[in-house]
């Protein structure tokens, strides 16, 4: 066991020791109750559950352990982008293209909208190796392939899901209800935040559509609410409410602000209740974060050579400023920064969603931007210590589809829970890595599958949480992002 | 993992449980044994897990039982003889329990506990919430003369065994606030806060009374606790996952506000949300209060298994059951035995059984539909002719089956079956009969045409056709169910040898079921359309068609059917003929059967007039609970391991035993008996469950504080006996009066205590769960808003009806599906202001006040709200356009003070959002920020100190 390990898991026996520690105070209620009447947690837990502050519910905690990442920006393609098209190269599927699908493929299957015997469908776009590591990437992302040095990629995603709602609740919160955690409620309720001017877990769309379980995706499902993701948007109040009505100035309003406090604070005094000096520093909070919010989010601050790395124009709803606010918000000490973006359903049905179609402007869309985050955050020393994320939420068939059981006038391709590729970069990632392989036609992961239970007790590790005592009591169970079945790290992917 | 001693001692010494001079007397297993047990021992001894067969959750796997050791766990009164005590003393470290590796040994009293516990004979007495509940005796106090009833007799018996003493009482005005607030939702009005005040001056308790009456018989008394309700029940207007389409089902919430309102006995109250399809003498309401367990979510996303997403929200009606009127954690039974309870895992599919024939299927309309007339006069008339549809469908179809059951059938062969697509048919011969069925992929809207030679009929003109269909696979069908088909139209012809076509017409179909179940009140078309399995297929089902004129076939000539299979499931599986045979009969009674004037006859026609006469009714529609025809019931299997695609062993419907005293009288209870046992006295946890919400909704912490678990593993009850005493009163003195409870503990002195708080008394009894003084609490998220709305004047108290869309701030209304429009009324309007009760619930996206006030999204029962602090809240109440138009119209009623007395109107303003009178010194603050104010913004002032007004912290706690 080396000194640093050693360590960790002193700290962590030390935790443990110490949330007992509450708990058994707070079952005698007496002293821990204060505590327990409006604190952030509720319920006894396990060992590992964070302790907050009753009065500050954002305070910045320590992991389990001593963790490479201190924030998360996970940028999600909603539809699913095809892995066969970017990262997942597969030359016997080009030799199969056109020919009727082996019945092997469709027996047991559930197809979205596959009907009959499909037939094969190569890719449709010429794959190059880059970098030093040799990564595969189609010519879609040539952006992207200038950094696959910097990342690493898992081949074998897996879910048990095969519609878009269920499968995006997977991936965000580990179960294919709504009503569940999502990792940002996770990581904020575990480790708080560094600035709490600014939102903890901050969720920004683009794509012209919100994803279709909507705020679900950002619940804090059972943890308590101040852990859901705030949406910022680039129209509009960046964060809702965070204008002032029209005619009151920011002075008109500290005016107010010092007559709520004068008021309240006699209040306290009159009546006793600690609740009040907690509700006088949150109007307090507030009026800090109306300054910084709008502060953060103003991208036109951005000098001219960042504007061109991102290809950002400022005002619009785009992936790309969003990937500029991501890093805004990170830098400004924001925990979890999770973009959405919409519009890589690539069946074929519409112009919109087909690979030869929208789904080449999807790429043009994101390509850019994506590679300018990871450039960024490196320059700056940010990579270090922030885990990029990149997924969808399941792959997609190597047949084409066929929609009614006919052959498309446009190509796409269905669903496909069985591979599906995501990649990582940044703190604690071993860079350069690809993880896992599919089977000659990318249906399905053939060497190193990782179910998403894995995917997120990797991601936890890398945050510096054991992904068993990360865990919240609720309807009688600890529950926990992994769910109730085992989990492992992937050690092959970490630094 | 390390397992510190649980200082048992101690927890009785602080004030958790019983009063000190309680604990050394005898030892008792629930309050002193099974936390030990709990602590250190289940986690291998228990339900989850049995080491050597030994598990302390049943008293019959301790008690004189001889686990892999052999010998006795537990011999009672010898310690020598039982091997617990031997295991926790033993110097041996082999033996030595709990294992030395990673546990640390019990402490020296806790072993004295287990020894004194053995020593006076090992009584196991069940967890305290599964005993029934017996009237409590009740305590004398010193504190009598405050006393306003028994519950104060209790509280204060234990403060006095604390050493201390209740609060003075709350002033008038708060104390009038707090029970406005805590009643019905909305504050005082300044009439009734002077009214109140003077009434008090001259006789304080017949000015509470009265107000608490006037209180509780009020509108706003349902709406106020209809939330409380609709966060348990998961009431939604949208059916969560996939599109999370809007869902109509507001006809429930309404019943449910109104049922509060009629003071509905809880106990009723219960059996028709649970089965009110069932009872002998329903009626229409009842049938709109099964809705309870129609807000289960619905997956309508295209291409998900309709299947699947049903076992979810049968399980969901299991879990939410048990969560509202149990408390107890039933969703962990779903994969194992209940780690700390005595549940078994095979109980929790026996109680599923209750609920796994229901009608529903996750249709994304969410069928079965009853037609709900807006006007409550015309409930009685739809309901007449609802039953009267169904006796007529009864009544006709029993007379078909007893004469399809008599007919002697020839099945049909030589058939060439094919489709009009990609779908590819096959025939297979048996001795009898020809049978077709799919190979390989079926397409969408698949069209079955089949054609039978002359030869394959009898020499008898055939008088009647059935139809048979079939799952691929018949056996496992049953349990594991395939998607079925249903009927667009039927096409019949006789074709030539020259190629003419005959059309043949039916004048009678007859279905194997007297009601879709899907669909009770729709009608099987004489062709047989509309006839199916919807959306899945476990049985052999048949239908009968009768042609208008007996079919006689020269030699030569053929008969063809061509089906309609148009509907696709989910918008993905095509619902069509996947296996089928035909069979024939030439019995001239189907003529007779079918002919005018035949019963039969007539029976369609009335069938075809009362359903038009209910259509005529206007109406909205809920969805409802009902049981699939016994024919098509569905079979219950264990989840091995809760996993829905691995089915064990059959089960039957059942309770779980270690919770049910007497067998019931049938051998197979149905879901009316289910709930019939939840409204029982003989039920434990149900009313004391109820009372327990019901106090801490107006206390701030229950009685026993984990609301969502009144298992072993939840807290104890601060007060055993007030809340036994609560739940008696409850269900037996009150005979279930959610009022007349409510209006003991509002009436009592602890309720109107001063909830001023001294440091000394803030740090001995944070959470105030010894009510030494008055609750403090803060206001619900619908409380904040409709505050607001009532103290600006804005608000509309108009009742009940379709979701309302007030203001909601600009890009947050994005749904899936852009046909779900929110359409704000303009100001002025009375739907902008409604209560927030009536706000429509879209799953997907929380109206923003509401979550930023901790209110949940109600995917799943939420027994308990959890209340944050974020700066987020600050600014809904500050910037959000809901209260700034409130405070404008606050503002204004401050400007327009008669007299132009500003100061005046200002101390008015203040008494209606916090209960009471400013200050000089306040007043004087907040009219020199309206100097302010003024100075900088003179088209505001008023807003601005209205805004302060609305967000002082008084005015949010009540």
């Amino acid at each position: 066991m080396n000194l640093e390990s050693l360590l960790s898991e002193t700290h962590l026996r030390s935790l443990e020791r110490e949330t007992r520690r509450q708990f058994l105070t707070r079952c005698t209620t007496g002293l821990g109750a204060l505590f327990l009447a409006n604190q952030a947690g509720k319920a006894a837990g396990g060992p590992g559950m964070p302790q907050h502050d009753s009065s500050n519910p954002f305070e910045s905690l320590p992991p389990h352990f001593r963790g490479k990442a201190k924030r998360v920006i996970y940028l999600h393609m909603i539809g699913a982008p095809s892995q066969l098209e970017l990262f997942d190269f597969k030359p016997d599927l080009q030799r199969l293209d056109g020919q009727p699908c082996p019945q092997s493929f469709l027996e047991g299957k559930n197809f979205a909208f596959i009907q009959g015997t499909p037939n094969m469908l190569g890719p449709q776009f010429p794959f190059k190796q880059h970098g030093h590591s040799g990564a595969w990437v189609s010519d879609r992302l040539p952006h992207f392939s200038k950094v696959v040095d910097e990342v690493s990629f898992i081949k074998t995603l897996q879910t048990d899901q095969f519609n878009h709602g269920p499968a995006q609740l997977m991936v965000h919160s580990g179960h294919a209800r709504i009503g569940y955690p999502s990792i940002g409620s996770w990581v904020t309720w575990g480790l708080g935040t560094e600035n709490t001017d600014l939102p903890g877990f901050v969720v920004l769309l683009s794509g012209g559509r919100i994803p279709r379980v909507g705020k679900a995706l950002w619940s804090s499902g059972f943890l308590p609410s101040v852990y859901q993701g705030v949406q910022c948007r680039s129209h509009g109040d960046p964060v809702l409410n965070v204008s002032n009505p029209g005619g009151i100035s920011r002075d008109l309003r500290r005016s107010a602000l010092d007559t709520l406090k004068d008021i309240n604070e006699k209040t306290h005094s009159d009546f006793g209740d600690p609740e009040t000096l907690t509700r006088i520093a949150q109007y307090e909070m507030a009026f800090r974060m109306q300054m910084a919010v709008p502060d953060a989010m103003d991208i036109s601050q951005e000098p001219a050579h960042i504007h061109e790395l991102y290809g950002t124009a400022p005002g619009e709803e785009s992936f790309a400023n969003n990937c500029v606010l991501a890093r805004r918000l990170i830098e400004r000490g924001t925990r979890y920064v999770q973009l959405f973006d919409w519009g890589w359903d690539s069946h074929g049905a519409g112009r919109q969603e087909a690979l030869n179609a929208g789904f080449q402007d999807k790429c043009r869309e994101v390509d850019q931007p994506m590679a300018a985050l990871i450039m960024d955050l490196k320059q700056r020393g940010l990579l270090e210590d922030t885990l990029v994320v990149w997924s969808g939420e399941f792959g997609r068939t190597p047949m084409r589809e066929n929609r009614g059981g006919v052959e498309m006038k446009l190509i796409g391709r269905d669903h496909n829970p069985g591979a599906f590729t995501a990649w990582i970069a940044g703190a604690g990632v071993k860079p350069g890595v690809t993880y896992g392989e599919t089977d000659e036609v990318g249906y399905s992961a053939a060497v190193d599958p990782v179910p998403l239970e894995d995917y997120h007790a990797t991601l936890l590790h890398l945050l510096g949480f054991e992904h068993k005592h990360l865990n919240y009591p609720f309807q009688g169970l600890d529950q926990r992002l992994t769910g109730v079945k085992d989990a492992k790290v992937i050690k092959d992917l970490l630094a | 993992m390390g397992k510190p001693m649980r200082p048992s001692l101690f927890v009785s010494a602080v004030i958790a449980t019983a009063p000190l001079s309680t604990v050394f007397a005898e030892v008792d297993f629930a309050r002193d044994i099974q936390p030990i047990l709990n602590a250190n021992c289940v986690e291998c001894h228990g339900g989850v897990k049995a080491a050597g067969e030994v598990s302390f959750v049943y008293e019959d796997r301790v008690i004189n039982f001889r686990g892999d050791s052999g010998n006795p766990v537990v011999t009672p009164g010898v310690l020598e003889d039982s091997e617990l005590y031997y295991r926790v003393t033993t110097d041996d470290e082999d033996d030595r329990m709990p294992p030395a590796k990673d546990h640390p040994p019990l402490s020296e009293g806790e072993i004295a506990l287990l020894a004194s516990w053995i020593e006076e004979g090992a009584k196991w007495s069940g967890h305290w919430a599964f005993q029934s509940t017996k009237r409590s005796e009740v305590p004398e106090t010193a504190f009598e003369s405050r006393v306003r009833g028994d519950v104060d007799r209790f509280l204060f018996h234990r403060l006095e065994a604390e050493g201390l003493a209740p609060s003075d009482l709350e002033e008038p005005g708060r104390m009038l606030r707090r029970l406005s607030l805590g009643l019905t939702g909305l504050p005082p009005s300044l009439e009734e806060l002077e009214a109140f005040e003077a009434a008090y001056a001259t006789d304080s308790d017949g000015a509470l009374e009265d107000a608490v009456d006037d209180l509780l018989s009020r509108p706003a008394f349902g709406e106020r606790w209809a939330t409380m309700w609709l966060d348990l029940i998961r009431y939604a207007d949208s059916g969560g996952l996939g599109q999370d389409q809007k869902r109509t089902i507001w006809a429930y919430r309404d019943w449910v506000v109104q049922a509060f309102n009629d003071d509905l006995p809880f106990d009723q109250f219960t059996i028709k949300q649970l089965a009110g399809d069932l009872l002998p003498e329903r009626t229409l309401a009842d049938l709109v209060a099964t809705a309870s367990q129609r807000n289960t979510q619905t997956n309508d996303e295209g291409g998900t298994d309709d299947e699947e997403f049903r076992v979810e929200a049968v399980l969901d009606r299991v879990n939410t059951t048990w969560q509202t009127w149990g408390s107890i954690t039933f969703s962990c039974v779903q994969c194992h035995d209940h780690p700390y309870d005595p549940i078994r895992h095979e109980e929790y599919y026996r109680f599923l059984a209750f609920y796994n024939n229901s009608a529903d299927t996750d249709l994304s309309d969410d069928a079965p539909l009853l037609e709900v007339p807006e006007s409550p006069d015309r409930y009685e008339e739809a309901m007449t002719l609802r039953e009267r549809v169904l006796e007529l469908k009864e009544a006709f179809w029993g007379s078909g089956q007893a004469l399809a059951g008599e007919t002697d059938w020839t099945g049909l062969k030589s058939l060439a079956v094919e489709s009009n697509n990609s779908t590819e048919y096959t025939v297979v011969e048996y001795a009898d009969y020809d049978e077709f069925h799919t190979v390989g992929t079926v397409a969408i809207k698949t069209h079955t045409l089949i054609d039978a030679p002359a030869s394959s009929f009898g020499k008898e003109p055939m008088t009647a056709l059935r139809l048979t269909v079939l799952p691929h696979d018949l056996d496992t069908a049953i349990d594991n169910s395939e998607w079925g088909f249903i009927i667009d139209d039927l096409e019949a012809w006789v074709e030539s040898e020259d190629g003419s076509r005959l059309p043949v017409c039916f004048r009678a179909s007859l279905p194997d079921v007297p009601w879709m179940p899907t669909d009770p009140m729709g009608r099987v078309g004489s062709n047989g359309a509309n006839w199916g399995a919807n959306s899945q297929i476990n049985y052999e089902r048949t239908l009968v068609l009768v042609p208008e004129a007996p079919i006689d076939l020269a030699e030569g000539e053929r008969f063809a059917l061509r089906i309609h299979c148009d509907e696709v499931g989910q918008g993905s599986f095509p619902m069509a003929i996947q296996r089928g045979r035909l069979a024939c009969s030439s019995d001239p009674r189907w003529t007779e059967w079918s002919a005018p004037g035949s019963d039969a006859y007539r029976w369609s026609l009335d069938i075809a007039d009362a359903s038009e006469r209910l259509k005529a009714i206007p109406g909205t529609t809920v969805p409802i609970m009902l049981e699939r025809p016994e024919e098509l019931a569905r079979r219950t299997r264990i989840f091995e391991r809760g996993n829905a695609m691995d089915k064990g062993d059959r089960v039957f419907a059942g309770l779980p035993a270690s919770l049910v005293e007497t067998e019931s009288g049938s051998s197979y209870p149905d879901r009316l008996d289910m709930a019939r046992w939840w409204a029982s006295k003989e039920n434990p946890l149900t009313a004391r469950v109820f009372v327990n919400r019901l106090w801490e909704q107006l206390f701030g912490v229950g009685i026993v504080p984990t609301l969502e678990d009144f298992g072993s593993s939840g807290e104890k009850p601060t007060h055993p006996e007030l809340l036994d005493y609560l739940a008696v009163r409850f269900q037996d003195d009150y005979q279930w009066s959610v009022k007349a409870i409510l209006r003991e503990i509002t009436l009592s002195y602890a309720y109107q205590q001063s909830s001023r708080v001294t440091p000394q008394l803030l740090e001995r009894d944070p959470d105030n769960r010894l009510v030494a003084r008055g609750p403090r609490l803060r206001l619900t998220a619908e409380m904040v808003r409709d505050q607001a709305l009532a103290a600006s004047g804005l608000i509309s108290l108009k009742r009940g009806g379709p979701p309302v869309h007030p203001p909601l701030p600009e890009g947050v209304w994005q749904p899936f599906l852009s046909k779900d429009l929110w359409e704000t009324p303009e100001r002025g309007e009375p739907d902008r202001y409604r209560r927030s009760l009536y706000t429509y619930v879209k799953r997907s996206i929380p109206f923003p006040t509401f979550a930023a006030f901790d209110a949940p999204s109600r995917e799943f029962c939420n027994p308990r709200r959890l209340s944050s602090n974020t700066p987020l809240q600050a600014l809904v109440t500050l910037n959000d356009a809901v209260f700034v138009e409130c405070a404008e119209a606050l503002g204004g009623r401050i400007a327009n003070t008669a007299d132009g007395d500003l100061k005046a109107g200002l101390a008015q303003a203040h008494r209606m959002v916090t209960g009471r009178p400013p200050s000089q010194e306040r007043i004087d603050k907040l009219y020199s920020l309206y100097e302010d104010a003024n100075l900088q913004s003179p088209e505001q002032a008023w807003t601005v100190v209205a805004q302060v007004l609305l967000n002082l912290d008084e005015t949010l706690t009540y």
